[in-house]
């Protein structure tokens, strides 16, 4: 058996004592349930990560004070680390670092208290709104809703929207430079007439970013007036060809800092800790993974499961995409998955389920109190079906919204003119070379193979993919590393990720289970030699230790897909991982039998496979 | 490391507890400090804007957006009956007129000169808020609303459905683990809060709804029940029908006996019930108040404590009395007899900290300190 590191018991990593060479940087990502820390220095000649600490965030009642948990995180930190951080139990921070004690530089991300809620508002649904969501989403906000002038909504709905929304910002964009106008500014009187609150109480007005056609701009700041906060920023849409998100994803970014967490419970605290600007956790993950493909070739794609949400981050052809699935999740939001899916898609994926009604409160008792754990097999399973299927509505999400953003590119004057949503080519799994994971379902997984087929499973990717497991979930603190110290940064990212397994899963239809589809070949550094033929609906696993390589032959039979295209041959370099190089033949898309003992005796004999299943031995 | 599990819920027979009584919108107090409140009394009244609704008046009428200011018979703040003529233009010398009338009764909200629209707001919506926990105004805040205190027995459920609501306690089950079924209601439980001890079945929520009960509070129900009944994700105070507590989580699980019992002990007392519950962003729980009658205990009034306190999570101890909140033997209850310092492996193959606990008939079990919770 391969065991996944386990964040919820923190030993000291072997090796690791209090002293380090260089500067010392602690960080903090402030989640919603979970405060964790990380300790980065240079050890070795190198920056890795030397420790890490977590403690349950703080930001609700009866604490109401975010930095109560990062005193505690730090607390662990200490302890796993060997090294005192701080003078007392709650505070102040040693600084500057010496060669066994303090640190030179803390950071931190947040996402506690819900994160960043943003409503958006465009013109077109399909065009300026959808720009509109991509810029909030690129900063890290979860969108929480996207009005539009074309849609066929009454209004009154709309503007009831936008009074119920709450949110804690709202962006308005609309209209290429020099374009429409009229319709914007009517956006913005409705939005005066309406008088949209904060979610926070008090009398402060609603921040709104003002990112639309610039000749308007003069008009809109009129309509207005004083019934929001107004921040003028150039037009995230100034010609119909092209985006220019970065000023307000900037500007998101001060009024994240100065509204969102200057009210959030002790964040004043937390800024005051900080030697830079706290970053919106989505925000910092999308700057590694942004890291994670420069110098690739190919796609890369990176998913994170929540307890509510469901984040997916990807670059496609160098373009950076970001989808939230608000909904999606596995405590908080993990009653929403069932409804949204029903009994049947997650029963599925269980050998034994239970009856429904027995899952159903099962799921039910774990949004009502989402810090329990799964402690036995049975329990285990349930929460990994349901990541299945959260992991693979989320994708659909994501593929959509990237085949809407193709398709605008390229016929973005008939779209801008009629509004219609233009087919594309959206997320290619067979170009996607790296999926990135995180998330407590995965990264708590007793068993590496067992999160690796959680993966596998949910997202089916397609020819050679190699998987990376953020089990410490440390792409936040990295990414606000990265701003302040990018070597650093990139240094310790590559030593954190741990390699989980590379996936080798041709592309058939209506093959024959038992039918030969592949001949696979590994050359393993070393000279280690293995040949396996895979055949429909199985799936196999060849040993391959992390950070060692191979080189991987595949020459499929006729018709066959195995990523360079129908009977193509592949020969190509691969890394190993804690669950080795994983050989699924089972199809895609992956169908599983209708008829009940047939699919229970599949999903055990690929779960034997993998050694999923606890108490077995690989 | 320590051993923390899950925060409690509160459950307490004697607390002296305050709540904030707010209209969403400004408007007109009706209270005074001091003055001692019944749960139907006002605390103050407000009207909440009506829908806007835009009128494209420039498209309407063929005009320039410019021009509508002047095409307007109606001013700004002036109502206007659904059909009423808002804006005319007369053309080639008085010969044609073209009229804008308004779509619905309202108020003109605004009239834009950039973009040729009028904004109606429609016809005002009266609130009246009212006292809802009987008790005494301690505060009054200004255009708002006040603070109501009250010395009461407070139980905190685990999650609820429904808005405020009130009515006399009205205990049907005689036993904590008693399920309340459809034959414990009749008419004469008509507006009452009714208390079932174990599971509320879905034909006793439906009775409930059909004999007009104001709320329903027990230990558990089927989440597949209660998706038939209401809405898991309705927001509180959109579902008609009863308001709904359920006290320790869905299954089929028994009250907790101590929650049983405070109940139980306040059979027939009046008491103000919310099932608002929020899971994150400012956790909130449904409870059940039950204030105590003036000169109720001997020893005077008892001084203001935070509740807060009451729900802190903490550490494990050695013999405090826990609830199992993990799948397995989910809501069963023991005491804490050992906590290994060291984290062990479960028959999942999770690493955690876990406690030794004893159950009911001397059974001892090995549990996730996270999968515990706290009984008061």
């Amino acid at each position: 058996m391969t065991r996944a590191p386990a964040p919820q018991v923190l030993p000291r990593p072997a090796g690791a004592g209090p002293q380090v060479e260089g500067p010392v940087y602690v960080i903090t990502d402030c989640g919603s349930t979970t405060t964790k820390a990380v300790l980065v220095g240079r050890r070795g000649g190198r920056h890795v990560v030397l420790a890490r600490g977590e403690a349950p965030t703080t930001v609700e009642a009866p604490f109401a004070d975010v930095t109560l948990g990062i005193w505690n995180a730090l607390d662990q930190l200490a302890a796993a680390s060997g090294r005192r951080l701080t003078s007392g139990a709650m505070g102040p921070l040693l600084r500057p670092a010496t060669a066994d004690q303090g640190l030179d530089l803390f950071l931190s991300t947040s996402s506690a208290g819900g994160g960043l809620q943003m409503l958006v508002l465009g013109l077109v649904r399909e065009l300026t709104a959808a720009s509109a969501a991509r810029a909030a989403l690129g900063a890290g906000a979860i969108v929480t809703d996207v009005l539009a002038y074309g849609d066929l909504e009454p209004w009154p709905l709309r503007v009831a929207r936008l009074q119920e929304a709450r949110p804690d910002m709202l962006l308005l964009s609309g209209g290429v430079d020099g374009g429409a106008r009229d319709q914007v500014v009517a956006l913005a009187e409705l939005i005066a007439a309406a008088a949209p609150a904060t979610r926070w109480a008090g009398d402060q007005r609603l921040p709104l970013v003002y990112a639309g056609n610039r000749e308007a701009s003069e008009a809109v700041t009129a309509a207005l007036g004083d019934a929001v906060e107004l921040s003028v920023v150039a037009n995230l849409r100034p010609t119909l060809d092209s985006e220019n998100l970065e000023p307000v994803r900037r500007r998101i970014h001060q009024l994240f800092l100065e509204h969102v967490m200057g009210r959030a419970p002790g964040s004043r605290g937390l800024l005051a800790l900080c030697d830079a600007p706290v970053l919106p956790t989505p925000a910092a993950v999308g700057a590694m993974v942004q890291m994670l493909a420069s110098g690739r070739r190919g796609d890369v794609l990176a998913v994170d499961v929540g307890g509510a949400t469901t984040d997916v981050f990807s670059v496609v052809g160098g373009r950076f995409s970001r989808t939230v699935s608000a909904n999606l999740g596995l405590s908080y939001s993990i009653l929403q998955v069932w409804q949204e899916v029903g009994p049947e898609r997650i029963a599925r994926w269980l050998p034994d389920p239970p009856p429904a009604w027995m899952m159903h409160d099962r799921i039910a008792n774990k949004m009502l109190r989402p810090t329990v754990v799964p402690a036995s097999p049975e329990a285990l399973a349930l929460e990994q079906a349901v990541a299945r299927e959260a992991l693979a509505l989320a994708l659909a999400t994501h593929g959509e919204a990237i085949r809407r953003t193709a398709g605008r590119r390229r016929d973005r004057d008939v779209g801008e003119a009629f509004g219609a949503a233009v087919a594309g080519d959206g997320l290619d799994l067979s170009r996607v070379e790296l999926i990135v994971a995180s998330g407590g379902v995965l990264s708590r997984a007793p068993r590496a193979e067992q999160a690796a087929l959680v993966l596998i499973d949910a997202l089916q990717p397609v020819g050679v993919t190699e998987l990376l497991l953020d089990a410490a979930y440390i792409l936040p603190h990295l990414g606000v590393l990265a701003v302040e110290a990018p070597a650093a940064a990139a240094e310790a990212l590559e030593a954190a990720l741990v390699p989980l397994a590379c996936c080798v899963a041709p592309r058939t239809a209506d093959r024959p289970a038992g039918a030969p589809l592949l001949r696979c070949r590994l050359e393993a550094e070393g000279g280690a030699l293995r040949e396996h033929l895979l055949r429909a609906g199985e799936l196999a696993r060849w040993p391959l230790e992390p950070r060692s390589r191979g080189l991987l032959r595949l020459l499929p039979e006729r018709g066959v897909d195995a990523g360079a295209g129908p009977g193509r041959s592949v020969e190509q370099p691969v890394h190993g991982g804690v669950a080795g190089v994983i050989l699924d033949g089972r199809g895609r898309p992956l169908i599983l039998p209708e008829a009940a003992e047939e699919r229970s005796a599949r999903l055990r004999a690929w779960r034997r496979a993998l050694a999923c299943e606890p108490g077995s031995s690989s | 490391m320590s051993h923390v599990q899950q925060p409690g819920l509160a459950r307490r027979e004697r607390i002296v507890v305050r709540r904030e009584r707010l209209l969403p919108v400004p408007g007109e107090v009706a209270v005074s400090p001091g003055q001692q409140l019944a749960s139907a009394d006002e605390v103050g009244r407000a009207e909440r804007p009506g829908a806007l609704l835009p009128v494209d008046v420039a498209r309407a009428l063929d005009i320039r957006p410019q021009e509508v200011p002047a095409a307007m018979l109606k001013r700004e703040g002036e109502p206007v009956r659904s059909g009423e003529v808002l804006a005319r233009v007369q053309r080639l010398f008085g010969w044609l007129t073209s009229e804008c009338r308004a779509p619905v009764d309202g108020t003109i909200a605004g009239v834009s000169r950039l973009t040729g629209q009028v904004l109606l707001a429609g016809p005002p919506a009266r609130l009246s808020l009212a006292a809802w926990l009987a008790g005494q105004v301690v505060q009054v805040v200004p255009q708002r609303g006040a603070v109501v205190a009250a010395e009461a027995t407070w139980i905190q459920g685990i999650f609820g459905l429904g808005g405020e609501c009130w009515g006399a306690l009205d205990v049907r089950s005689g036993e904590p683990g008693e399920e309340l079924t459809a034959a414990h209601l009749t008419d004469a439980q008509r507006g009452r809060v009714v208390v079932g001890g174990g599971r509320a079945v879905a034909e006793a929520l439906v009775a409930a709804d059909r004999l007009g009960v104001a709320a329903v509070v027990a230990g558990s129900v089927n989440a597949a029940d209660l998706e038939a009944f209401g809405s898991l994700s309705a927001p509180a105070g959109s579902r008609p029908g009863p308001t709904l507590i359920i006290t320790e989580g869905f299954g089929s699980v028994p009250m907790a006996a101590a929650a049983f019992e405070l109940l139980r002990r306040r059979n027939g007392a009046p008491a103000s019930v919310t099932g608002a519950t929020r899971i994150r962003a400012g956790v909130q729980r449904p409870e059940i108040l039950v204030p105590w009658p003036a000169g109720a205990w001997q020893d005077g009034p008892m001084p203001a404590q935070e509740e807060g306190e009451l729900m802190a999570a903490g550490a494990l101890a050695l013999g405090q009395r826990v609830r199992l909140v993990g799948a397995e033997d989910f809501g069963r209850q023991g005491v804490v007899r050992e906590l290994p310092s060291l984290p062990r492996i479960t028959p999942a193959e999770v690493w955690a900290l876990v406690a030794v606990v004893e159950l009911a008939g001397g059974q001892l079990c090995t549990v996730p300190c996270a999968n515990l919770e706290r009984l008061w």
